[in-house]
């Protein structure tokens, strides 16, 4: 038996390898780059210390990076999240008996595995402000009409809003669908109990089955903190790396891609942002854990 | 059925207020339903009317340019002043290069999970509890930390233009991992592994035999999402590929955004229709393995 888990290592083998060269050693190397002068545009490297860091943070353009992701992440987030417990509250709603369930999840949820690339063109095509589908069908189409067609992309908060709202669009699904499992695995006996006690649907939604799919909730937001702030695809296919009007929708990591491989080529600058957003999106992941869980203890770790 | 019967126990006004509420429900699900569909609809109504037909309105019939709307698509269109055709973008070309990517990635990615997850269901070895944090960590930093170091190191090995970055990784997959070994803990029976080893089976033939195919619905749905994964996957090839003709299919489209003549409308549709045509057949066959893989996730996280 004890000759038999010496299998592990070989098994284990190819994933750290792979993990090493593809992983490990690219984060380690973009730390150590991020505390020197590497550019690709200049030939000689020297080690500047904590310089990059220091001009990044006392950057407007990096600031203002931020903002824009907030501004976007933060709608999108009350929103899905809003939804998607609406739907999911009626779905599992033992007195309304929705039927097609099975149906409607799918469908919801297919605007999420659609490419990002895909939905930013789409996006594109449907707001173009002259010829888009979304002023054709808001005004229609005629020559009075056309003359108050509105330019959604000439402001930055409005193409904020925007993506914000496609975000909300392909993620309500995935999320209800989370929250819907987390439902239905609550045990009958905790609805049983408070339906005999005379609570109404939403006085039972919100004191008994909220807190019961709470560490589903964690988790979703986490995950959206993680994805949401690092957010990439869509801006950069629409906008590239001006961020349309205003620089409404330049991103962090817009920012970090087009300081590291667009603007100046400044690998350095670059992984110094990079690094601050790992520390922006580790603070505030640990900072939203604290607020949901309190002083309680965690009952269960992982393991 | 019991409808029926609750109706008098309940008393008609509660019903009638039940039946207004399950109305509104199903006109909210009704809208959300159609946010859902018919942006793609649209999409693909366009991508068979002419580009003056888009640019006039709105229809929800398909015209007759879906030919024509092709050929633009694909070997672009002439420009009236030089005479030149371009602004072409080699469709085939990329579908092809995105299959390859995605194809293999999922195989090896689906493999090596097994095979790494299995281990850390069945055996005991030194550094495993340090080796699952590392694991687990890794799912949670987010992508950019590495994407400069990762430009470097495949510069470096002259990986350039080549699809090996946006392959081999697939061998270490932190999440798909994660949920073969949750899933592995609660469909391998350790007692049949006992009873083959006992039987003179030796550790890989446990591993082929056994384990791969009681594991098989785990792993289906991890590799759906692992293929979706790198067929989406768009900031990765973007910083490996340069050379157009390796590009994939999220490089493509992007270029719909910046080509010469992106202002044709019908070609753009159908450059969109036709990018979707994959995912949507891997929704119909694979969605129900799709929902099931995120409800578990749900559920144990």
């Amino acid at each position: 038996m004890r000759g038999l888990n010496r299998w592990a290592y070989l098994f284990i083998l190819p994933f750290f390898v792979i993990f090493a060269i593809f992983t490990a050693y690219p984060i380690i190397s973009t730390l150590i780059t991020s505390f020197t002068n590497e550019s690709m545009a200049t030939m000689s490297t020297k080690f500047v210390g904590l310089s990059n860091y220091y001009s990044e943070i006392t950057s407007g353009l990096f600031w203002k990076s931020f903002g824009n992701t907030l501004a976007i992440w933060i709608p999108n987030i009350i929103l899905q999240m809003a939804i998607a417990l609406l739907l999911a509250a009626w779905f599992t709603n033992s007195e309304l008996k929705l039927k097609g369930k099975g149906v409607f999840r799918a469908i919801f949820f297919f605007p999420n595995i659609i490419t990002v690339t895909t939905i930013a063109i789409l996006v594109y095509v449907l707001f173009d402000w002259q010829h888009g589908v979304i002023n054709q069908l808001l005004f229609g189409s005629g020559t009075a009409e056309t003359a108050k067609y509105i330019n959604w992309f000439d402001r930055g908060w409005r193409i904020q809003l925007i993506i914000g709202i496609i975000q909300t669009w392909m993620w309500f699904g995935y999320t209800m669908i989370m929250l819907m499992a987390g439902i239905q695995a609550m045990p009958v006996s905790m609805y049983e109990a408070a339906t005999i006690d005379g609570a109404s649907g939403a006085r039972i939604f919100f004191s008994i089955v909220l807190p019961y799919i709470r560490p589903i909730l964690v988790y979703i937001i986490i995950t959206s903190i993680i994805g949401g702030l690092q957010m990439f695809d869509m801006p950069w296919v629409l906008f590239q790396n001006q961020g349309g009007a205003d620089q409404g929708a330049m991103t962090m990591s817009v920012y970090m891609y087009s300081r590291s491989f667009t603007w100046d080529q400044n690998l350095g600058a670059g992984s110094a942002v990079a690094w601050i957003m790992f520390g922006i999106i580790a603070v505030a992941s640990f900072a939203y854990l604290k607020v949901a869980y309190g002083k309680e203890d965690r009952q269960d770790g992982i393991n | 059925m019991t409808n029926k019967n609750n109706t008098s126990m309940l008393g008609i006004s509660k019903m009638s207020t039940l039946n207004a509420k399950r109305l509104f429900a199903y006109a909210v699900i009704l809208f959300f339903v159609l946010i859902c569909i018919l942006p793609f609809y649209i999409m693909v109504i366009n991508a068979t009317r002419s580009n003056n037909q888009v640019l006039s309105g709105v229809s929800l019939l398909p015209g007759q340019s879906t030919v024509d709307n092709f050929k633009n698509l694909i070997f672009g269109k002439i420009d009236p002043n030089s005479h030149i055709r371009g602004g072409g973008l080699n469709i085939p070309q990329g579908f092809l290069n995105s299959l390859i990517i995605a194809v293999s990635s999922t195989v090896l990615s689906g493999y090596f999970s097994a095979l790494t997850a299995f281990s850390f269901v069945i055996y005991r070895f030194k550094g495993k509890k340090f080796l699952w944090s590392l694991i687990l960590a890794v799912i949670m930093v987010p992508t950019v930390v590495g994407l400069v170091g990762f430009y470097q190191l495949i510069s470096n090995l002259n990986m350039i233009d080549t699809y090996w970055p946006l392959i081999l990784p697939a061998i270490a997959s932190p999440f798909a991992v994660f949920f073969l070994r949750q899933y592995m803990i609660s469909s391998i029976p350790l007692s049949l592994i006992e009873a083959s080893r006992i039987d003179g089976a030796s550790e890989i033939r446990i591993f082929h035999k056994i384990v791969l195919p009681l594991s098989m619905p785990g792993i289906a749905t991890i590799s759906i999402l692992g293929f979706l994964g790198s067929w989406n996957s768009y900031l990765l090839p973007l910083i490996v590929l340069n050379n157009k003709q390796l590009f994939t299919m999220p490089l493509l489209i992007q270029q719909l955004n910046t080509t010469l003549y992106n202002r044709d409308f019908g070609a753009m549709s159908m450059g969109i229709a036709i990018s979707i045509v994959p995912i949507l057949l891997m929704f119909i066959f694979f969605s129900k393995f799709l929902i099931e893989g995120i409800s578990s996730g749900g559920v144990k996280e």
